[in-house]
């Protein structure tokens, strides 16, 4: 009976105290004394309609991806402020290792003054001079293929590319035929997964040196339908290949002239929502550049509006505890903010 | 980088001595003090009799969680704002035991699965006694070796642990964390049209109170998903060190407690030093292999060869399921060039900017020394060898440890320690003027086996079944290291994960779940919620009644042939013991696991 009564109170008074008594207290404090930080420090500006909104919490990253804005970190959760969370990708991993060449193909530079072409113009021309290039990839780059073949994927409708496999798959019935020889001991129909590897050969046969990639084309009436056509060397290349490019043994004096990238830049956070980046980053000639290009006005002068953004830049940074850890960051969203107060955007978005 | 630990650990030690002379002060009273404690007092009480209350007091607690948990549908709108479901019955069932063991093992996700009602009642109310319960026994087995028949009386110390240690403690950082720009509110999710266009629902609440109390609380289980990554729960170098600290000022404290109350601070002192230097070590190895180094998978690599220059051949299954022989393609094996990164402050992959280069691997180190379990990167993305700091903390799991119950296992390899010192100079072993006998080496090796066992018997089980292959998130040998991680991590009470790991069900209604569940989700969730509680319990009751049986026995008068248990000498012979005995069981799976990882092709499986 002594324990009844024991454990009653117990689990009463210090649900009271800690459940009840104790949240309200902070609760009380944080919306008296700490009212926008303990409402999630969100911030307001103005809309396009001219009226208040909030546009966000400068403690959460949000996405950018127009050219006048600064980049934020890849985010492993697409910047879900619902769901947060990182890739949980190892270093072992190579999706990991895919995932930033992919990212890195398309906005690789070389080091100013050192090479007379871009990156992306060598990658072209190294996969046109192999007619098969393609199919080398597809067996050496397994999971970066497979991934390609099960883009835009549910359980059980393929995306454009699986599509394309499949459709290629009948019109070329070697290609099941082949692999149901390999695959003796498997009495279902292949998936486009499967097919990967002797597609890829089948069609760089067909179309050598060209690449299966996702096109929009315009119909009769006017709408536009994305869909798979062979394509001499565009942005999915420079993404998919740039890894194996740079792999190329042949390729290595190439490769030694590239400008190295911040590792915050091709990085995912642990949340997916680092509202920082290193100002390393932000200086970047893959951040600041384009920043600076956009935000010029045709006709205006290029140097002072560079010399001002990065003093607005600069502004902005901070080094963590003091100064005493780290090196400087930025806060995106507030840099971002601040660009639009500070510096028109001559074209209309 | 190496300045961040310095400050922490720094700060830790400062507190813990002013707060651990406190605890002595309020804890260790025999009788009540006022109206309330007389009410909850039931007198003292033999060693079975305490442990008796103490069960009887967790199943109360169970039960009230689960049904917490289990009505989350219901809770009123004020406490769900955004209408969450119910969750799947394994999920309740593994949060349950989750909470209720101290471990805070987290198969669901914060934000995305529970209601403030949930996050409060079932969540932070356990957050609270739980540690108190760790903290209630430890002072049952700390009068044991005063030589005290009673070890005091259970419900008085739940009480006076919750109330005057863990209430006023979380009430200050709770402040200090909404003041540091932590969330402490009952609204819903945020709305916001972002500045490019698009919206954003932005999830926030009362993390504050939650945060404050599971860092100090050695809980570890977030308001968010990513946890402590998560600006919200920590938003910048401030909080971040503030948390940290959080991590193991109470475990620290629990040592200075323990000398006082025992009157021999020498001694206390020597567990103190065997602790920081494990600690040490951990944290060091950890900076070392994620911050000096880049992400392996990224930067360079070494050709992979056998010692004559030839490829590797391998074992492997063909097309219709029969083992062969095959070389390893040469794609694979071949030297890696480098991806043009510039990685000079570390290993970034899962890691938040804010924190400061180093802040990582330091907090992987404090929260499984300490059987916390928060995070604040992503222990799945640390390099392969990095890797090794959580495990090997969570493995040894007596470097300051949990509250209370971390001082309790390190009482188990303290009395390993006399015996085989007893062994070599051919004496009866003694510990704290008691003989240590047969009897009390039997209850030791129990509570020291209880821990591998549970580890190493479920894994193999779950890796024999395919239901370990078939949940990774990783490939390879990574893969096969979030199973060791989730079964270490529920065995040590900690609660941390390589969270790549497929085992969240979600809502029960599978329509309302934004991805699909795990596949053995709910293998995932009776296992490890089994292995939970047999972890907390067994490695609590044995050394009390190990206590009770040396409180029961005459002293031995004090004499030179004594072995000292207060000089470095045998602090040596301490972290020896916890090496050998700790370490050396888990080698094996540390060489299929981050060894095997790091000396592998990378990335694996090309």
């Amino acid at each position: 009976m002594k324990h009844v009564r024991a454990n009653l109170l117990l689990l009463g008074l210090s649900f009271a105290i800690c459940c009840i008594a104790y949240p309200s207290l902070l609760w009380a404090i944080g919306q008296t004394i700490f009212l926008t930080k303990s409402n999630g420090s969100l911030m307001t500006g103005m809309g396009q309609d001219g009226t208040q909104r909030t546009i966000g919490s400068r403690q959460i990253a949000q996405s950018f991806t127009g050219d006048e804005y600064f980049w934020p970190r890849p985010s492993a959760a697409s910047y879900n402020a619902t769901a947060a969370g990182g890739s949980n990708w190892g270093a072992n991993n190579p999706k990991l290792r895919d995932r930033v060449a992919q990212q890195l193909g398309p906005i690789i530079r070389y080091k100013p003054g050192t090479q007379p072409r871009t990156p992306q113009q060598d990658i072209e021309d190294w996969f046109a001079a192999k007619p098969d290039r393609a199919a080398d990839w597809a067996r050496e780059y397994s999971v970066a293929a497979a991934n390609w073949a099960m883009a835009d994927s549910t359980n059980n409708t393929y995306g454009l590319q699986g599509n394309f496999i499949l459709a290629w798959a009948e019109h070329h019935p070697d290609l099941i035929e082949q692999w149901k020889n390999a695959n003796r001991a498997k009495t279902d129909h292949p998936k486009p997964v499967d097919l990967i590897p002797l597609f890829f050969v089948s069609f760089a046969r067909a179309h050598p040196g060209k690449w299966p990639a996702v096109v929009e084309v315009k119909q009769t009436d006017g709408s536009v339908i994305k869909q798979v056509e062979p394509v001499a060397p565009d942005a999915s290349v420079h993404a998919n290949f740039f890894d194996m490019w740079l792999q190329d043994p042949a390729n290595r004096p190439k490769t030694a002239d590239l400008e190295p990238v911040p590792a915050d830049m091709v990085t995912a956070s642990g949340s997916g929502l680092d509202p920082h980046i290193t100002l390393r980053n932000a200086m970047s000639v893959y951040q600041f550049d384009r920043v600076a290009a956009k935000r010029t006005l045709p006709g205006g002068n290029a140097a002072k509006i560079r010399n001002d953004i990065e003093k607005l830049v600069r502004k902005h940074s901070f080094t963590p505890l003091c100064g005493l850890v780290g090196e400087p960051l930025v806060n995106l969203l507030e840099l971002n903010v601040d660009l639009d107060r500070h510096f028109t955007v001559p074209s209309v978005r | 980088m190496i300045l961040l630990p310095i400050i922490i650990i720094g700060v830790s030690i400062a507190l813990s001595i002013p707060l651990g002379r406190y605890m002595a002060r309020v804890l260790d009273r025999e009788s009540p003090n006022n109206a309330i404690e007389r009410l909850i007092d039931t007198g003292q009480q033999p060693w079975k009799s305490y442990c008796y209350a103490m069960l009887l007091f967790n199943v109360v607690v169970f039960v009230f969680g689960f049904s917490v948990l289990a009505t989350q549908e219901w809770h009123p709108a004020f406490l769900n704002p955004d209408n969450k479901g119910m969750l799947s019955p394994s999920t309740i069932f593994n949060t349950a035991c989750s909470f209720l063991t101290n471990t805070n093992l987290q198969h669901y996700s914060g934000e995305v699965h529970l209601s403030y009602g949930s996050q409060l009642f079932a969540i932070m109310f356990k957050q609270f006694v739980t540690p108190a319960i760790g903290l209630a026994a430890l002072l049952a087995v700390t009068r044991g070796l005063r030589g005290e028949q009673n070890l005091g009386n259970f419900y008085l110390d739940l009480w006076r642990g919750t109330i005057y240690i863990m209430l006023p403690l979380s009430v200050i950082v709770g402040v200090l964390l909404i003041a540091g720009d932590v969330p402490m509110t009952f609204q819903g999710n945020a709305n916001a049209t972002m500045l490019s266009g698009g919206e954003q629902s932005i999830a926030r609440g009362p993390v504050a109170a939650v945060v404050a109390i599971k860092q100090l609380g050695t809980n570890g289980g977030g308001f968010f998903g990513p946890n402590s990554a998560h600006p919200f729960e920590n938003p910048n170098a401030w909080t971040n060190v503030l948390e940290c600290v959080c991590i193991i000022l109470i475990p620290m404290s629990c040592l200075v407690m323990f000398g006082r109350m025992i009157r021999n601070m020498p001694h206390a002192a020597v567990i103190f030093g065997v602790s920081l230097a494990i600690l040490t070590v951990l944290t060091v190895w950890g900076i070392y292999h994620d911050t000096v180094k880049p992400n392996m998978g990224l930067a360079v690599g070494p050709p992979i060869m056998g010692a004559d220059g030839k490829p590797y051949q391998v074992t492997t299954l063909n097309a219709d399921g029969q083992t062969e022989q095959m070389l390893l393609p040469e794609h694979a094996t071949r030297e890696r060039i480098g991806l043009p990164v510039t990685q000079d402050t570390g290993n970034l992959e899962g890691k938040e900017l804010r924190f400061g280069p180093g802040a990582g691997p330091t907090w992987a180190a404090a929260t499984t020394c300490t059987s916390n379990g928060s995070v604040n990167c992503m222990h799945d993305s640390l390099n392969p060898l990095a890797g090794l700091t959580p495990l090997g903390g969570m493995w040894l799991n007596c470097a300051f440890g949990g509250v209370g119950v971390g001082l309790i296992n390190m009482l188990i390899y303290l009395i390993i320690a006399v015996f085989l010192s007893g062994l070599m100079v051919g004496r009866t072993p003694e510990y704290l003027g008691k003989k240590v006998e047969a009897k009390e080496m039997k209850l030791a090796a129990l509570t020291l086996l209880v821990h591998p066992i549970l580890i190493l018997a479920p894994l193999g089980l779950f890796a024999a079944a395919g239901w370990l292959d078939a949940s990774t998130n990783n490939p390879g040998a990574h893969g096969f290291s979030e199973g060791v991680y989730e079964f270490t991590s529920s065995s040590a009470n900690n609660g941390s994960g390589f969270e790549g790991l497929g085992d969240t069900y979600g809502f029960h209604n599978k329509d309302k779940n934004p991805s699909p569940p795990a596949p053995f989700a709910p293998h995932w969730d009776i296992a490890c919620g089994l292995v939970m509680i047999l972890a907390r319990f067994i490695p609590i009751i044995a050394p009390i009644a190990l206590a009770a049986s040396l409180a029961a026995k005459k002293p031995t008068p004090f004499n030179s042939g004594t072995l000292r248990t207060d000089t470095v000498t045998f602090g040596c012979v301490l972290l020896g013991t916890i090496l050998l005995v700790g370490a050396l069981m888990f080698l094996p799976v540390a060489a299929l696991g981050p060894m095997a990882e790091h000396f592998g092709p990378l990335p694996f499986g090309r």
